[in-house]
């Protein structure tokens, strides 16, 4: 029989990392020669990240009443397809509570009017 | 035994028994791909190091020398002899599982003190067919799969469980559930180098897997169709 190095003992093996329930993980004993941990790590969080973003419906194509700014300055509360608006307000805050009277089960949303850190102005948020 | 042992022999018996390295001996070809990715994924789940004669591509080296040292170095086996079955013409058995699962038997009662914890599984398609070409090792427990993956994640997985040092990672049915988002996220991963999964080596697999299970959290998405992955 060939003769094998000196036994490794668990704290002896390199770990990667450890799982959300404790569990070790132990680097491979070989190294792939095509890709770096660095690499895969990243395709990880790129793929979990498509794929959850896959499985959300975007806001945008929620069936919820939409409230928007006219070009007059005033809101109004729209349904999603509809070619008039439902109800037209002065603030934003009288609209959405006009929109929860008009459906009562579907949290409108709203456009944005402020730029925010990380959000820009005129996307979709919920109310 | 144990008591005829010098401290040097008791030393390395002590430092092997708590090694965890898994000798997996199964077929590598496409046909039987899915299985042998099911056993890496539950082995490295579990808390252990996956090993096979497919981890190096060194040509200089001799294969079988190859597989006498993995077998020598690992404490732990998995053994899959269901492809064990005659094809091509003239119809002759494969053998090359058997003769492994023989040299592990060997290593295990003939070999050094520190070949002497040897454990294995060995799993066949059913039950009691390896009596058939293999009655020598009747007495073994063998544990069949029929080529059911989660029914070979379930018994994987509870055996890696109750091995001294072994972990708990969760039951069969949570394992095959992060496995199937793997497999649904393989060829985006593999994607990143315009490869697609069956070209993946061993080494690139062994590594996606260590990568994945390392990151895996309580929300990690649920299993998904691998189309909307891709897409």
């Amino acid at each position: 029989m060939a003769k094998s190095p000196p036994a490794k003992t668990p704290s002896s093996y390199r770990t990667v990392g450890r799982t959300y329930d404790g569990v070790k993980v132990l680097a491979p004993k070989t190294k792939s020669k095509t890709f770096t941990a660095a690499e895969v790590r990243r395709a990880i969080a790129k793929a979990i990240e498509e794929v959850s973003r896959a499985d959300k419906p975007l806001l945008r194509e929620s069936d919820s009443p939409r409230i928007q700014k006219r070009k007059d300055g005033r809101f109004e509360v729209k349904k999603p397809g509809a070619k008039r608006a439902s109800a037209v307000t002065d603030t934003q805050t009288e609209a959405i509570a006009r929109a929860k009277e008009i459906e009562p089960n579907k949290a409108p949303i709203a456009k944005r009017v402020r730029k925010g850190p990380g959000v820009k102005r005129g996307t979709w948020r919920k109310t | 035994m144990a008591q005829n042992l010098t401290k040097a022999q008791r030393s390395i018996l002590k430092r092997a028994a708590t090694a965890l390295d898994v000798f997996i001996n199964c077929p590598f070809d496409a046909e039987y791909k899915a299985i042998f990715n099911a056993i890496v994924y539950t082995v490295v789940r579990s808390g252990y190091r996956a090993r096979c004669a497919l981890e190096t591509d060194d040509a200089a080296e001799n294969r079988f020398g190859k597989i006498i040292k993995i077998i020598s170095e690992c404490r732990y086996g998995v053994h899959d002899i269901s492809r064990t079955e005659v094809s091509g013409n003239p119809p002759l058995p494969r053998f090359n599982m058997p003769l492994e699962l023989g040299l592990w038997f060997g290593a295990h009662h003939l070999g050094r003190d520190d070949q002497a914890g040897k454990k294995c599984i060995v799993f066949d398609r059913e039950q009691y067919r390896y009596l058939r070409f293999i009655s020598d090792i009747s007495g073994q427990d063998i544990h069949s799969h029929d080529g059911d993956i989660p029914k070979l994640i379930s018994e994987l997985s509870a055996w890696l469980r109750h091995l001294p040092g072994g972990v708990h990672a969760g039951g069969g049915q949570a394992i095959l559930g992060e496995y199937e988002t793997f497999r649904s996220l393989l060829p985006v991963l593999s994607g990143q180098k315009n490869m697609a999964p069956d070209e993946l080596l061993f080494a690139d697999f062994n590594l996606m897997i260590t990568e994945y299970v390392a990151s895996l959290t309580e929300e990690t998405p649920a299993p998904v169709d691998p189309v909307v992955a891709v897409a």
